[in-house]
Order: C-alpha cells, then structure tokens, then sequence
C-alpha cells in the first residue's frame, strides 16, 4: 500500500516534459538541468540513428521507433498497428516464436512492444557482452517478422479477452472511454489496441501490408544508450540494418482536433462499483507547442504533484478521494488536457463540484510569485532521476527525435521555462485551462449516480461497461 | 503524484547474466546512532540528486484485530503535521526545494522514500526529524485521511478483482498469523481507528532502534552522519514492537473459496504455504518462479497461454518477508473457458517439474533471468537504496547482497525438483476463484449511445 499512485495504467503515452522551444532568451544557469549530448547520424538507407555513450555500467539499450502508430489504421480495424507489433516477436523467418522466446529469455533480455496515437516503440534492454546475439534477435523480428496465421488469430483472441479483462478495472480503461467521447471521429478518438470487434476485422494479409508500408529505415529511428563506442556501435548498426529498405509511408491525414464547446457528459454503467471514477477536459495541446514549458509550470501547480490545487482540495483538506491529478498528454496533433479522480459513490456530487470549482478558482487566484518559483525547482529537481538510466535516454532521444525538437531546443525549453512570471502563468491559464467547456467522463454505478450526472451537461449519454467497444 | 511528470517513466532496464556488479557497487558505510538508528550511505555522484529511505520495521504484522491496517494509516498519518512542521508544511518544505517523496507499508515493515536534489540533504535531514520525534494528530485530519484511506482501499481492492481475490487468499490460507489481514485492512477496521489507536502505534513501532536509514547518491557519508548526529540522534530510543508470537499452524488439507462479483472474466488464485526470506528455499523459491512464469518461454505461459490457449495471463507471486508466507498463482482464464480447466492445466505442469529435473539450460537461463532482474533494481539511485533497506530488514544484513548471485549460483536442479515436491502440495494448498455473476455476461448487446 502505497500513500500515493505509484503507476497509473494509462493506454496512452503521457508525454510530458519534451518540451519546443522557441529560442531561448539567457544561456543556462548552471544549475538548470540539461540533457547530456548524444550523436545524430542517418544511415544511407534513410535510417534515423541516435548514440549515447553511458559508461558506468556494462549495459545497453536500444528502441526502434517508427513514425506510425494508431492513427495510421483503417476505420473498423482498429488496433492493427498495435497487432502488427506484437506479432513481430511471434516467429520470423528462422526462429518459431518460441525460439524467439527463448533465445531472449535466455539472455535476460528485456523486450517491449507499444503502440501509441503517433507512433511504434520496440524497446530491448541487455548486457553489453551479449551485444551480438540481444541485435541478432531484435533485428530478425524487426526485418523478418512471418505472422504465422495460427498466432495471428491467436494474438487476436487474447486481445479481445484483455480488452474484456482491463474492464474489470475502472481506472485501466477510463482514459480510453475518454478520449473516444472527447475526439469523436478524429483518429485520436479511437483505441490504440482496438476493441472487442475492430481486432476480429482484422487479416493476416492487412498486417503484412502494414508492415510492408511502415517498417522501412526511412520511418525509422534506432537509438542506444549505454557502454559502447559510438564509431563501432555505428558500424555495427550500419551492418545489421544496412541492407534494410523501403521508403517513408505517406503521412496520415491528422485534422486539428475540435475543441469541446460547451459541456458533453458521458456516463458509463458499472453496476458493481463502489467508487465513481471520472475525467474532465478538453483539447490540449501538441508536442511542438511553443508554450509548453510554461504550461508545465502552471499544471504542476494546478494538478501536476501532491501539493497541487486540485489534490490539495480532493484529497488533502476533503479526503473525497486518494488523489487527483490534472496532466497534459502532448501529442503529434494536440492531445487532451485531463483532470483526473476518483471518490466513494455517496462523494460523487460533492467531489464533481469541487473539481469544477478548483477550475474555476485557478481562472479567478492564478498563481503567485512564489507558487512559480517553488513550482520551477519541483521540476528543475525532478529531471535527473527521470534522465538516469539508459533505457530512459534511449526513450528520450527517440521520443525528440519523432516529436521533431533538438537536444539543444529541449534544453533551451528547460532554461526558459524557469523564467515563467506571472503574467506567463496568466495568459497560459486563460488560454489551456478552460473551465466554461469541458468533456466529462465518469465510470461507476448508475443506479446511484445517473441523476447526478446528468446535472453537468444539458444531455447525459450512457453506456453500459460491458458494451463492446468504448 | 510525481509519475506525472516522469513522463519518460521506464518499465525497466536491466543487467543479464554472471555481472560482477557486487563488489563495485556494494561499497556502503555504515554508522550506528546513540539511540540505535541504523545509517547506511552510498556515495554516488552520477546524478545530483539524493534517495533517502527510512524502513521502520513495523507493518500489519505487529497489527491485531481491531487496528488491522493501523501500519498504512500511520504511515499517511506521517505527512500531516509535526512540531516545526504543522499539516501541508511537509510536503510544501520538499516540493518547493525541488524534492518529492513517497512512501509504503507491507506486512512487514513502513518505508518513508525521500528524492532530492543533494543541495538540499539538510533540509530533508530537519523534515525526517520533526515528524520522527514530535508527530502531532489532529482528530480533524485523522477523520480526513480516513476517508483517503478508504478511497485507497477500493480502488486497490474493492474495484479491483486482482486485489480482491488476494485479500481473500491470503484471509483462507493463512488462519492464525497476522498475515492473515491485508496491509490496507479490513472496511470496519478503517472506519473505526481512534486517535489513541496511533498514538500507541507510533510509541510502540517508531523508535530509531526500529529503524535503518539509507542514503544513496550525490553525497559524502561522513556529512550525511554528521547530519543524522545532529538531527536523528536527539530522537530517544524506546522499546521495539513486542515480538509476532503466532506462528501459522501446518495446514493440513486443500482450502477452497469462491467470490462471485460481477465481472467480464473470471480469475483463479492459488496459495501454497513457503518458508520466510531468512528460511531455506528463498533462492530456489525465485529460480522456481522464473522457470514457471518470467518470460513467455516460461513454462506456464508456454502451456496454458500460448499452446492451450486457456488463460490471458499466469503470473505467480513470491515475497521476501520475516515470517513465512505464500507463494501464489494468479491466472485469468480466456472467455469461456472453466477456471477448472485452467487450474488443472497449472497442476499438470507442477506435476512435469516435480517427476523431472530440469535440464541445465533451463536452469541457466533462470539464473541468468533473475540475476538481471536484481541487477536491474540497481540501476538508479532510487531503487539502490530501495533494495539495500530492503536486505537490511527483511535479510537481516545489507551485507548479504554480495553474495546474491553465488545465492543462485549455488541452486542445483536437484534443489528446484525437492521445492516443487515439497511446498506444491495439495494439502498444503489454498485456491481462490473469482465467478462472475450472470448479469456480466450481456456483452454482446450492441453499444447505445444517447445523446
């Protein structure tokens, strides 16, 4: 039992801190936190490649990037591209799944597949003796993935039951109810894995052509961090993934999504609850977004850590609930701005009102001087921890490299958010924290809480939890 | 709270194989105080920042019927206001110097997690102190975080069937050792602790005596000592929390419970009985759970899976703690497939492991699995300090984690097939089953929407 949320399962990718800048007005203070340098090289094929040399441990670790995620898949397949990557390890054309299986476990590497909106992550983390055979298998389900038939229908299977099962539990699949009533019929809207029924529309042969289209070099980038020298590493890499080709996809059409205007609540039945979880918010904003420092500040303030407004209100002075946060997911297009919590069936009201009113106080108080200041050194202490590691500066190399920003932009944006003043914090307030139009989404019990939630928006929807889809 | 921001959050990094990481690594000082408290430090400067853990070794086993889940609530109860430091101030002080914290309670022991940068050691030094010495206990908070307690409570375990289930287990399983409870308690135990309830709870488990305190990263020890002279030792050592007498009675035949809760899948859980961290077995115990469940060339996940295709997912649980405990099994079974069948499906392949050793390669590849895996918790500075606390209290000797890997090393496959047949015993079994109750099954009505 822990006093705070330790990890919150979110389907999306919560990516908060790289952050564009426009030019910076001062150079670093020396005790302002900067992301240390790494190489940039793109190999003759068109592949993308990132280098970091951490010497302290005999480690390394690599993620593959492709600049296709969600939004790529077709309408009534979605989830194909989140398939399509966890298949990659499910048999190539030497190895059967369970070879692949087991010649990774045997080296106790660790190997992860994701999708997200915008993007595919593949991720493997090793020692660095077993450098040759850790890049033997990730390159074989990299290049050679086969997509037996059988595993394909498997995989699709024990996706569909995994949708069912994250339904059991309010919290893994609230953000995905969210994002569906708040996007609608923008690519953002629908589920990154599928639902129950999109998964069953999908092939092996739209998997295969998936593949074909967007895991070329030219949509790729490769970075790795940890012991090893950049010129070999680089020789290596140009070894195992020289003869890889093909050209970049053409882009997905990506609409600038429509902001909520006025209030839309959706209510989602699970009859079993004991406690209504919800969401508010609305459009927030895109990875490139100038402001986005700023806008760190002020979130940290206003739901961003444990003295925050907004916790400070549910969960410090009322107890309605064991925490509340407010982030911003930023996104290729401009991802959601969400408030975040949850409260005992019989605090529903109370709770809902409260969240509103912390809103509305934020428009009316802002935020003095000293709140930015203490806000500031929360996040100029935070950076090390969050850089320490070498699976975390691979990730954050790929992570700026897709988002389009420079270790040098990334930096600048470290330096000038610290210069954030008051009227900053006021003009971001005003423009990324609507409090009059919002999205509402509650999951819980609606025998006891329809009537109350229908209070909120002029017209209530309602689903059932056990509907397909979300 | 602070994950938010740690948007580069990492699920893991690791090491793999035979990695003489122990002797650089492991190069702790060590200083005791006046009043007993335990100073373990390491100096490393990769990063400028601090993790200063506290472990009080106090959790729900020195709780009793009554104040089942006193430990976790004291351990809320810890950041709301001291002498110096009235409620808010705690949090505010750390926040606004760039720190964050954290913290948690087990069966066994309270860990208060601190992160900073190293500018600010003394800052931290003053914050731990106060409330160590002169926590006060407003009757109005104590009403208030009850209710976040309670909060915290259903959605670890009310809405949450995996948390449910285990609650119910461990209940059945274990009849007569504290264990039996879970940390976060029972409901009526939540609603009705009193403030003499902590009060007596904080002068029986928060002596220094009771407490190690670890320090790792961008520091010198002998500054971090003469700090926790300045700061800790002032603090008076009283008597430690009177020994767990009740030692769980041998079970002596397969216990079986079911809990029928609306749900879209059903989940199993299977308990047997195994001995303590600083008992036989714990190494072998960790080797077993790698072969059965870590990776899917895992046995369990390779059968019940991915060839069967009965379950989503088979993991299996093992702790290291003071007294014995369980080491469990969770499956959730695939829509439309009996628990039964799932769980008869486990057996199968506990019966493969106790008729026949299991070759070297699978025996290495275990190994090599599990040394990554406790190489990996060294990686930063946060978990350092984690694991050294950890085998500290729970090992007994923080000096023991040099010898982890020969710990493994040492394990034969004759060690593996003797645990299997020993501890996987139906009398020495408990099993749990979540049913779902019929009203979940409608789920292929059509999705409405009104708008």
């Amino acid at each position: 039992m822990n006093r705070k949320i330790v990890s919150l399962i979110f389907p999306a990718v919560v990516l908060v801190v790289l952050s564009a800048a426009a030019v910076a007005q001062n150079a670093a203070p020396a005790q302002v936190f900067q992301l240390p340098t790494f190489q940039r090289v793109k190999l003759p094929n068109g592949l993308t490649l990132l280098l970091l040399e951490k010497h302290e441990l005999p480690l390394i670790s690599v993620e593959l990037a492709l600049r296709s995620g969600s939004v790529t898949d077709p309408q009534g397949k979605e989830g194909l591209a989140s398939l399509t990557a966890s298949l990659l390890r499910k048999g190539t054309g030497s190895r059967s799944s369970e070879q692949v299986s087991s010649d990774l476990d045997f080296i106790g590497m660790q190997y992860n597949a994701r999708v997200n909106q915008d993007s595919t992550q593949i991720s493997a983390d090793f020692l660095k003796k077993d450098l040759d055979s850790a890049m033997g298998v990730l390159s074989d389900v990299v290049l050679h993935p086969a997509f037996p038939e059988d595993e394909v229908k498997k995989k699709i299977a024990q996706e569909q039951d995994s949708i069912r099962a994250a339904k059991d539990e309010p919290g893994q699949v609230l953000q995905l109810y969210f994002m569906k009533f708040l996007y609608g019929d923008h690519p953002y809207g629908r589920p990154a894995n599928g639902d129950e029924r999109s998964l069953a529309n999908i092939t092996r042969e739209d998997i295969a052509n998936f593949y074909r289209q967007n895991y070329t070099p030219a949509n790729a980038i490769l970075a790795v961090a940890g012991d090893f020298d950049s010129a070999a590493m680089q020789s290596k890499i140009a070894q195992i993934f020289g003869s890889w080709s093909g050209k970049a996809p053409a882009a997905t059409a990506l609409p600038t999504p429509k902001p909520v205007s006025g209030k839309r609540v959706l209510l989602v039945d699970k009859p079993d609850a004991t406690q209504t979880y919800f969401m508010i918010g609305n459009i927030g904003i895109s990875h490139t977004n100038p402001d986005r420092g700023y806008i760190d500040v002020v979130n940290t303030l206003f739901g961003g850590r444990f003295t925050s407004l907004f916790n400070t209100e549910l969960r410090i002075k009322s107890g309605y609930s064991y925490g509340a946060f407010s982030f911003f997911n930023e996104m290729k297009s401009p991802g959601p701005f969400i408030m975040y919590t949850f409260t005992r069936n019989a605090t529903t009201e109370p709770a809902i009102d409260k969240s509103l009113e912390v809103l509305g106080r934020l428009h009316k108080d802002g935020f003095t001087p000293d709140e930015l200041a203490s806000a500031k050194k929360y996040i100029n202490g935070s950076l090390p921890p969050e850089f320490e590691t070498t699976p975390q500066l691979a990730h954050t190399m790929t992570a700026l490299e897709l988002s389009g920003i420079s270790r040098e932009q990334f930096n600048q944006n470290l330096v000038k958010l610290q210069g954030t003043t008051e009227a900053d914090s006021r003009r971001m307030i005003d423009t990324y924290f609507p409090s009059q139009d919002y999205a509402m989404v509650l999951i819980g019990k609606a025998d006891e809480i329809q009537k109350i939630a229908a209070k909120y928006a002029p017209s209530l929807a309602t689903k059932k939890i056990s509907d397909p889809g979300f | 709270m602070k994950q938010l921001r740690a948007s580069f959050a990492i699920l893991a990094g690791l090491l793999v194989c035979v990695l003489p990481l122990a002797a650089q690594n492991f190069n702790i000082q060590e200083h005791t105080l006046k009043n007993g408290m335990k100073v373990l430090v390491q100096e490393d400067p990769s990063i400028p920042n601090v993790a200063l853990y506290t472990f009080f070794r106090v959790g729900s086993r020195n709780e009793h019927e009554g104040i089942t889940g006193l430990s976790h609530f004291f351990e809320h109860m810890m950041f709301n206001g001291a002498k110096k430091y009235g409620p808010g101030q705690f949090d505010r002080a750390m926040e606004g110097a760039g720190g964050n914290n954290n913290a948690y309670t087990t069966n066994d022991m309270t860990v208060y997690q601190d992160w900073f940068p190293n500018s600010q050691l003394e800052l931290i030094f003053d914050l731990e102190a106060d409330r160590v010495q002169y926590l006060a206990f407003d009757p109005k908070i104590v009403e208030s975080e009850r209710q976040v307690v309670y909060s915290e409570r259903r959605l670890s375990v009310d809405n949450n069937n995996f948390g449910l289930l285990d609650e119910q287990l461990e209940a059945t399983a274990i009849m007569a050792h504290p264990y039996h409870w879970s940390v976060i308690g029972w409901p009526s135990d939540i609603e009705k602790w009193t403030l003499e309830d902590l009060k007596a709870y904080f002068a029986k488990g928060y002596s220094p005596s009771n407490a190690t305190m670890v320090v790792v990263g961008d520091v010198k020890a002998d500054n971090v000592f003469r700090l926790a002279e300045k700061y800790m030792e002032p603090i008076p050592a009283h008597d430690p929390p009177p020994p767990v007498r009740t030692v769980e009675p041998k079970q002596l035949g397969e216990r079986r419970i079911e809990v029928h809760k609306f749900a879209q899948l059903p989940i199993v859980e299977i308990g047997y009985h195994v001995p303590q961290a600083q008992g036989p077995d714990y190494y072998t115990l960790e080797l077993l759970q790698a072969i059965l469940t870590t990776g899917e060339s895992s046995r369990l996940y390779r059968s019940l899976v991915d060839q069967q295709q009965l379950a989503i997912q088979v993991q299996s649980g093992h702790e290291a703690t003071i007294d014995p405990f369980l080491f469990t099994f969770t499956i959730q079974p695939r829509q439309g497939i009996a628990p039964a069948k799932a769980e008869q499906a486990l057996y199968a392949e506990l019966d493969k492991l106790k008729a026949t050793e299991v070759d070297d390669h699978e025996l290495q590849k275990a190994k090599n699995q599990v040394i990554s895996s406790y190489y990996r918790a060294l990686r930063s500075i946060n978990r350092r300090a984690n694991v050294i606390g950890r085998y500290q209290v729970l090992f007994g000797d923080y000096h023991k984690l040099a010898n982890v890997e020969q710990e493994f090393n040492k394990v034969t496959a004759s060690d593996i097939q003797r645990a299997a047949n020993q501890y996987f015993d139906v009398n020495n079994r408990s099993v749990a089953t979540l049913i779902p109750t019929a009203e979940a099954r409608d789920q292929d009505k059509p999705a409405e929407e009104k708008q």
